[in-house]
């Protein structure tokens, strides 16, 4: 079995703040997420501004540390599975679905038929939802 | 779809099986931080500001 998570579950993950029924799946399932998602993450942590930015919230650690922390982002475990562009593009170029997908929504859908994985997601997105079930691909809204 | 399995499998992107356990690559304080940030709407206030100059990498 796979799973195939967003990026607030893939946030979740990597704070260990997941929720029990997720660590009851991760001893049944590999776990992976997309680069969208992943690239969503590290852009929010390294680059975000205004209120929203990870800096303001580092300014209690040394400057040191707070480098540490960031360069970690770009070192994702390798229990968290990753499948690249040169598997993936073909998949999702060839996608059936009713419903155009953005770059996010075809690289989950052909990351999810790939690993064979459910498409596990915290916030509702019609068009993965209905590109999900054109697949035939599982989709759980948590 | 299999020549893709194939491909990720001979690449070794294809994981084996579950790895059981879910280590962090954060220390405890900055788990405490990245989560806080993430928990209080920061993370969700970053993600505003860039998808909407880049509606690729949107939620639809």
């Amino acid at each position: 079995m796979a799973l195939v998570v967003d990026d607030h579950l893939l946030l979740n993950l990597l704070t260990e703040t997941h929720p029990p029924w997720l660590d009851n799946e991760l001893e049944r399932s590999a776990v992976y997420t997309t680069g969208s998602w992943y690239y969503r993450v590290a852009l929010a942590m390294t680059r975000g501004t205004g209120d929203g930015a990870l800096s303001s919230r580092l300014t209690t650690l040394e400057p040191d540390r707070q480098r540490a922390l960031l360069e970690k982002v770009g070192m994702l475990p390798q229990w968290i599975g990753l499948i690249g562009p040169r598997v993936l593009v073909p998949v999702m170029a060839a996608l059936s679905v009713r419903r155009r997908p953005n770059l996010l929504t075809a690289e989950a859908l052909a990351a999810a038929l790939v690993t064979k994985g459910d498409l596990v997601v915290s916030v509702e997105s019609p068009i993965l939802h209905s590109g999900a079930d054109d697949l035939g691909v599982s989709y759980r809204l948590v | 779809m299999e020549r893709a399995r194939l491909e990720a499998q001979s690449t070794g992107e294809l994981l084996r099986g579950p790895e059981g356990s879910a280590e962090s690559p954060f220390d405890a304080t900055e788990r405490e931080i990245v989560a806080s940030w993430h928990s209080s709407g920061g993370y969700e206030r970053a993600v505003a500001e860039f998808v909407d100059r880049d509606p690729d990498i949107a939620t639809q």
